[in-house]
């Protein structure tokens, strides 16, 4: 997932602990409980600190709304609807969706321990973050992770135009030892709502080949496609390899069908366009969970020392003219977490305006920034 | 082109294809298995992964990248998981093994992953993961391959094609099947170009630089295949190549090579089936239905200007298949050719062969 600071400017830096706290407190605040607070504060948090502000404390106002509303339920208890050795079906009834994955992971991981693998899906949730960071929670225990979501529909299917999926996001991470891990997190379309927005923001136009209208024709207005998409009048997102099979779209698309089938027609909830927000409240997700343990199939560390070997010769082999660097997937979101850690977790100036505002609403007191930047 | 090419039964081309594979050394039971992947892969209109292969794959043993004699090993297993050595012995027979295995021990721990090493070039990814879709299981199956697609900013290849597969069982609805390269189209279509003089479509490949290119004329000798929309689907190729030659501790990268060109070396490619067993997570009644509501919403939609029709992953090839199975089998004049080919190789004078 890469940053959308192309679409913004100013940053502001914090202490990544204080901003972790304040983001605590507030959902405190609105009712939740302590323990769900700090999870959810701290996969917040996460994706500010690796370099992914569109799904971070910048949303923070939205999850205060929707607590209020009820649209999120605070006093949600998470029910298992099915289980087996190696997999798990979890309802959230309604509930944020942070706490819930987080703890449905664990229970998969410590499966996986014994199982060798386990799948597992949470239905009625709501929207759980970066998906990476449930992908992540497998690395330290010498294990492969796996999480998606669906999300409301906009994306649509090659030859189509009118959505029948969402962005559906999926994450992957396989632990290294001095690389770190591969960590992958990616929608399966070309854009996201986040970005479109950003787009809609600055009144850009959006890149080519991202779009449809209503009709099924290419489209760069961005701020149009939001009011048709939230009026569910017709166009979307182009799937994941764009607008013809020439370009690979139809594998974006199976892809993002794949995504929709793990995570809502496997464990009975609702899924393609039947999953939509409107001006006033966002869709109830579902999500999908997977963890490998690396032990079943190899020594853990020959594992991560391959890992080394394979990252390595891809960072360093001869990059094409032109270019300075070759990455892989989790790369530039590890270098940001060092420079966050060090310098604190930068915040555009108006996602610190969002956070003064809930900071008024919850009583509850914004930490002061420790650096200006321009 | 011949004008007069007659089709021919699933039978006939079944009936062919063990009987040269026997002859070639294969036991009757491996030359079954085999034979059923890749006619399937060829009543699907695959034909580029279908019995058009055998002829190569038989080479494979006389030149030693494969070994006629060798068995699959599984070498671990335990509730949800087994690992086999493939010992470089025929892919077919040992895929079906590791996936069957991987749906059998499902049933119980919900989901359960067989993984292959050392092994070579195992046909349509999808067949395994159908295998899988036919016993109510969601099906996945994946493979790494020798290095021919570029990273972002690469100059040269840095990783295979690395197909990724899954099915899913529906109610009325034929199963949903998705069989992609995690690079934007497979090497096979850069060839069939160049063999026309035609430039290729801008996005495909990069040159000996690594600056994109229409020209395949040097390649692959020079440049690379470009990963399907960039960074997205070099992550994918990578995520193919870490639970297929890492997590199967088998090679990866370079130490993979190809099973067509270069030196007659063992190909090391690794595999991997993963089975998720409907029934742990809904009833699979339901499941199915709710598979059919979601296909027919997608075929039902309203389409884009200029197209007719919408097909879910996979429509394409469960078409072709009924029109083959109820017409006979119409193939192409290159998987004719290399049939042929494999008669002579075994010393066999098929007659519908020779008007094909």
């Amino acid at each position: 997932m890469e940053s959308d600071n192309n679409t913004q400017t100013a940053l502001l830096r914090f202490d990544a602990q204080a901003l972790e706290r304040f983001c605590r407190d507030v959902l405190i605040a609105c009712g939740l409980g302590e323990e769900d607070a700090a999870q959810s504060a701290h996969v917040l948090l996460a994706a500010d600190v690796r370099g992914i502000p569109s799904h971070g404390i910048g949303r923070l106002w939205r999850y205060v709304n929707g607590l209020k509303t009820g649209l999120m339920l605070v006093d949600a208890k998470p029910e298992t609807v099915a289980e087996t050795s190696g997999s798990l079906v979890v309802d959230a009834r309604g509930g944020m969706g942070f706490p819930v994955s987080v703890q449905t992971m664990r229970r998969l991981i410590a499966k996986a321990e014994t199982s060798g693998a386990a799948f597992g899906c949470v239905r009625d949730s709501n929207h759980f973050g970066i998906a990476g960071y449930y992908a992540m929670m497998a690395l330290e225990h010498d294990m492969i992770g796996i999480a998606a979501t669906n999300t409301a529909a906009l994306g649509f299917p090659t030859f189509g135009r009118q959505v029948m999926f969402g962005t559906n996001p999926l994450a992957f991470a396989a632990p290294a030892l001095e690389e770190k891990a591969f960590v992958l997190d990616m929608s399966t379309t070309v854009g996201t709502r986040g970005k479109i927005e950003g787009y809609d923001r600055l009144g850009k136009p959006l890149p080519p080949g991202w779009a449809a209208d209503a009709n099924g024709r290419p489209t760069t207005d961005a701020h149009a496609l939001i009011d048709s998409l939230l009026h569910r009048r017709g166009g979307g997102i182009q799937p994941l390899g764009g607008e013809s099979e020439q370009s690979g779209g139809h594998k974006g698309y199976g892809l993002a069908v794949m995504v929709d089938i793990l995570c809502s027609v496997l464990c009975g909830a609702p899924f393609g366009p039947q999953v939509f927000d409107t001006a006033t409240s966002s869709a109830r997700v579902s999500q999908f969970f997977g963890a490998i343990k690396i032990g079943a199939f190899r020594d853990p560390s020959d594992f991560r020392r391959d890992m080394d070997r394979m990252l390595r010769d891809l960072r360093l082999c001869p990059p094409a003219v032109g270019s300075e660097r070759v990455y892989f997937a989790g790369q530039k979101e590890f270098e940001h977490e060092d420079e966050a850690r060090r310098f604190g977790v930068p915040l555009y100036q108006e996602t610190v305006a969002s956070l003064e505002t809930v900071s008024r609403q919850t009583a509850v007191p914004l930490p002061k920034p420790k650096i200006r930047e321009s | 082109m011949a004008t007069t090419r007659i089709r021919i039964t699933r039978e006939q081309l079944d009936r062919f294809c063990v009987e040269a594979m026997c002859r070639c050394g294969m036991t009757p039971e491996n030359a079954r298995t085999t034979a059923e992947v890749l006619v399937m892969t060829d009543l699907w209109g695959v034909h580029t992964h279908g019995t058009k292969q055998i002829r190569m794959l038989m080479k494979n043993f006389r030149d030693g990248r494969m070994d006629v004699a060798a068995r699959a090993e599984c070498v671990g297993e335990g509730p949800g998981w087994a690992h086999f050595d493939g010992h470089h012995s025929m892919p077919m027979p040992t895929s079906v093994l590791a996936m069957q295995t991987a749906v059998d021990k499902a049933k119980q721990t919900g989901i359960a992953i067989g993984t292959v090493r050392n092994s070579g070039h195992y046909g349509a990814a999808g067949y395994y993961a159908c295998l899988a879709a036919r016993q109510g299981r969601i099906g996945l199956s994946l493979t790494n391959v020798d290095p021919g697609v570029a990273a972002p900013g690469s100059r040269g290849a840095v990783l295979g094609t690395n197909p990724f597969a899954y099915a899913v069982p529906a109610g009325e609805e034929p199963p949903i099947m998705l069989d992609i390269a995690t690079s934007v189209v497979a090497a096979s279509k850069i060839y069939a170009l160049r063999q026309l003089g035609k430039p290729l479509p801008e996005g495909w490949i990069v040159d000996g630089d690594g600056i994109p290119t229409i020209d395949p004329g040097n390649y692959p000798l020079a440049g690379a295949l470009l990963p399907m929309a960039g960074h997205k689907g070099y992550g994918l190729g990578l995520m193919v190549e870490i639970l297929t030659g890492m997590l199967s501790g088998g090679a990866f990268g370079k130490d993979v090579l190809s099973w067509v060109f270069g030196d007659a070396a063992p190909v090391n490619q690794s595999h991997t089936f993963i089975a998720i067993n409907v029934a742990a997570f809904e009833p699979v009644a339901e499941f199915k239905q709710r598979m059919d509501v979601l296909i027919r919403q997608i075929k039902d939609a309203p389409k884009a200007r200029g197209a007719e029709r919408i097909y879910l992953p996979g429509e394409k090839e469960w078409e072709h298949r009924e029109e083959a199975l109820a017409h006979g089998l119409d193939l192409p004049e290159d998987v004719c050719d290399s049939l042929r080919g494999l008669a002579d190789d075994a010393g066999m004078k098929v007659s519908w062969l020779e008007a094909c």
